[in-house]
């Protein structure tokens, strides 16, 4: 199975750790993990597959960058990578603020927050992968075309250039004489 | 019944798929993050800096609901709410009183927990 690359971000300690601890036991992820959104928006270039965001990341810093903000700037920056949105209330608003702003699923931070994640991780993954099947499949039939016209223009050439010259009679133009061969 | 009057480690068990190593960092985690925060709000109390109070609410309800404080879990919902919009904030002093006295009664019985798995 491909390593998957997940960013973590959240500016609880303690639920940072808790999260790498689970989502860890899954061998096929490499985990990273940031407290703010200013540092992963800096490190979005490693391409990651799957961001899972905190909405909640100015609570004690009304200065620092909100989830939902985090958010809209890695639409921007990188549109392929798909966010998670964690949040420790269940409110509507937040739910759909994050579906919104191009969140794949908004999950609370309960006791069966770590299955539902690791559930859309596979879900994600799982279509990323079908989405480079089919482009692969699309660059292989584009080639597969394009030799097949050319294929077709080269024929049609040597077909005009044979009559051309002769090698093959034209319709109503009498065959070359054959040769004789005398027999023994 | 659980082993202990004020904590239930039973959620933080689930969590640590059988690692003793884990237990005993994310406890040691909360025994040294929690008073900090408490301070936290209690200064912010003196300085009526709500949001600061409900900020640091928010945070430690994932916490508290780790080590099974029920109760402290909706006491930093409802000093979330006081704090967040800024209303009912002649709650919050005794809401926060309530918080010290249940971490201090819960930090003895996590600080047992911590000899015995160092045992």
């Amino acid at each position: 199975m491909a390593n998957t690359l997940i960013y973590l971000v959240d500016d609880d300690d303690l639920y940072l750790k808790t999260a790498v601890h689970n989502l860890s036991q899954n061998k096929s992820f490499t985990i990273k993990t940031f407290t703010t959104g200013e540092d992963v928006l800096k490190a979005l270039s490693k391409k990651p597959d799957v961001i899972i965001l905190d909405y909640f990341l100015d609570s004690e810093k009304p200065n620092a960058m909100s989830g939902i903000k985090v958010l809209q700037e890695i639409k921007q920056i990188a549109p392929d990578v798909e966010v998670i949105m964690l949040s420790g209330q269940e409110d509507i608003d937040v739910a759909v603020n994050s579906v919104k702003y191009g969140a794949v699923d908004y999950v609370v931070k309960n006791k069966s927050a770590f299955i539902r994640v690791q559930n859309d991780i596979k879900r994600v993954t799982k279509t990323k992968a079908k989405d480079k099947d089919q482009e692969s499949f699309k660059k292989f039939a584009r080639t597969m075309i394009i030799f097949l016209i050319f294929l077709v223009i080269f024929l049609i050439l040597y077909l005009i250039d044979e009559t051309l010259f002769g090698l093959i009679p034209s319709p109503g133009e009498a065959p070359p004489p054959v040769e004789e061969i005398p027999l023994h | 019944m659980g082993k202990y009057k004020h904590i239930d480690l039973n959620y933080l068990n689930d969590l640590s798929l059988g690692s003793k190593d884990f237990i005993e960092d994310i406890i040691q985690s909360f025994i040294k993050t929690t008073p900090e925060s408490i301070q936290k709000m209690q200064d912010s109390l003196v300085k009526q800096d709500w949001q600061i109070i409900g900020g640091v609410a928010h945070k430690l309800k994932t916490s508290y609901s780790f080590m099974g404080m029920d109760d402290m879990v909706e006491v930093s919902k409802v000093l979330q709410e006081c704090g967040l919009n800024a209303k009912e904030v002649e709650k919050i002093p005794a809401l926060l009183d309530q918080m010290v006295v249940a971490y201090a009664l819960a930090e003895a019985e996590l600080k047992e927990e911590l000899l015995q798995l160092q045992n």
